[in-house]
């Protein structure tokens, strides 16, 4: 995978080239300021953009915002979030579009799973870390429909909203994929197709 | 009587003033030493843990060091977690199987005071042996 970083901490930047270049990936542009993530993906045409949420020249979220005005110029364009920490606010809009990943800083040192993560959001699928998974899975309210899951259900929707498969799910349990094809259809209240996926928590809490 | 009145409305207003200056100075020392925490220190332990992988990939699987060096990783990630924990505090998500006769200490003193710091009003129900529930009542501009 040819990937754009835009990463302020050159420590964490350089890290991330290693990493990335141990395993086979090629980094093909670094920035530090969020300003200029337009101008290296034009210029580097990469396969996916690996963004730090907060980044200069504002030191807020600028990352986020320059990932939404990435997919809107190039909406095919595979984007994965890093967050140093659990926030879900900047997950409206970029969600639902596919190809979009949103992780923990701190899951790169999980690299199997990390790579798993980028291959994934790569590919057009998501991947959502679980603790902000966990975040949105929370009931907030005594009738909020999530209450109404059981734990089993509640467990198997947050895997799917993490962005695992079918099989992926089923595995798990070592589970044939069909009964993870139905708890995930009794999971989502918006959907009574046995074929159609939540695809992400966010998206279906929005 | 209404130069009096008038002192004390004028009082009361630079009370409530310095009140929210106050508060506003905690919630942006609060707000530091937040960024501080992630930016700093959560960040270097990240980048020690990467480090740490790039060593190990270069290893055998099989060698004692290997797995050491995966308990050590887990160790940091242990202590980023225990960083975001401190960090952020811990919100609770539920109410209803509390212990209840919560009284005013510290905390709750200071939440009304930031509560009235806007003009608002806290009002706490705790009966022992039940729930605890926290009211704060702010009036909004118009």
């Amino acid at each position: 995978v040819r990937v754009v970083i835009g990463e302020d901490s050159a420590l964490f930047r350089e890290g991330l080239v290693r990493l990335l270049g141990e395993h086979g990936h090629e980094v093909v542009g670094a920035v530090a300021d969020a300003g200029d993530l337009a101008a290296a993906v034009r210029e580097c045409k990469p396969d996916l953009a690996v963004i730090d949420v907060r980044m200069p020249p504002d030191l807020t979220d600028d990352g986020a915002r320059a990932a939404q005005a990435l997919r809107a110029e190039w909406p095919a364009l595979p984007i994965l979030m890093l967050s140093q920490h659990v926030e879900t606010r900047h997950l409206a809009g970029l969600v639902s579009s596919g190809g979009f990943g949103y992780l923990l800083k701190d899951r790169v040192l999980r690299v199997d799973d990390f790579l798993d993560a980028m291959r994934r959001v790569a590919a057009g699928g998501s991947a959502i870390d679980p603790a902000i998974v966990a975040a949105l899975l929370t009931p907030v309210r005594d009738d909020d429909p999530l209450s109404a899951l059981t734990s089993r259900e509640r467990e198997v929707l947050g895997l799917v909203a993490e962005g695992l498969s079918n099989a992926a799910v089923a595995g798990r349990w070592c589970w044939p994929s069909a009964p993870s094809r139905r708890i995930c259809a009794a999971s989502s209240p918006s959907s009574g197709s046995t074929t159609a996926r939540t695809p992400t928590a966010g998206c279906w809490r929005c | 009587v209404s130069r009096l009145r008038l002192e004390l409305r004028d009082a009361l207003t630079e009370v409530n003033a310095s009140r929210s200056r106050l508060v506003a100075a905690a919630a942006e020392e609060r707000h530091r030493l937040e960024r501080d925490l992630h930016d700093g220190a959560q960040q270097h332990l990240v980048s020690i843990g990467m480090r740490l992988r790039s060593v190990q990939h270069r290893l055998r699987a099989d060698l004692v060091a290997y797995r050491d060096l995966d308990e050590a990783v887990l160790g940091l990630e242990q202590t980023i977690a225990e960083l975001r924990r401190i960090a952020h505090g811990v919100r609770p998500s539920r109410l209803d199987d509390g212990v209840g006769g919560a009284r005013a200490g510290f905390g709750l003193t200071s939440l009304r005071d930031r509560i009235a710091s806007v003009g608002g009003e806290l009002t706490l129900h705790s009966p022992a042996g039940a729930g605890t529930s926290v009211r704060a009542e702010i009036p909004c501009a118009s």
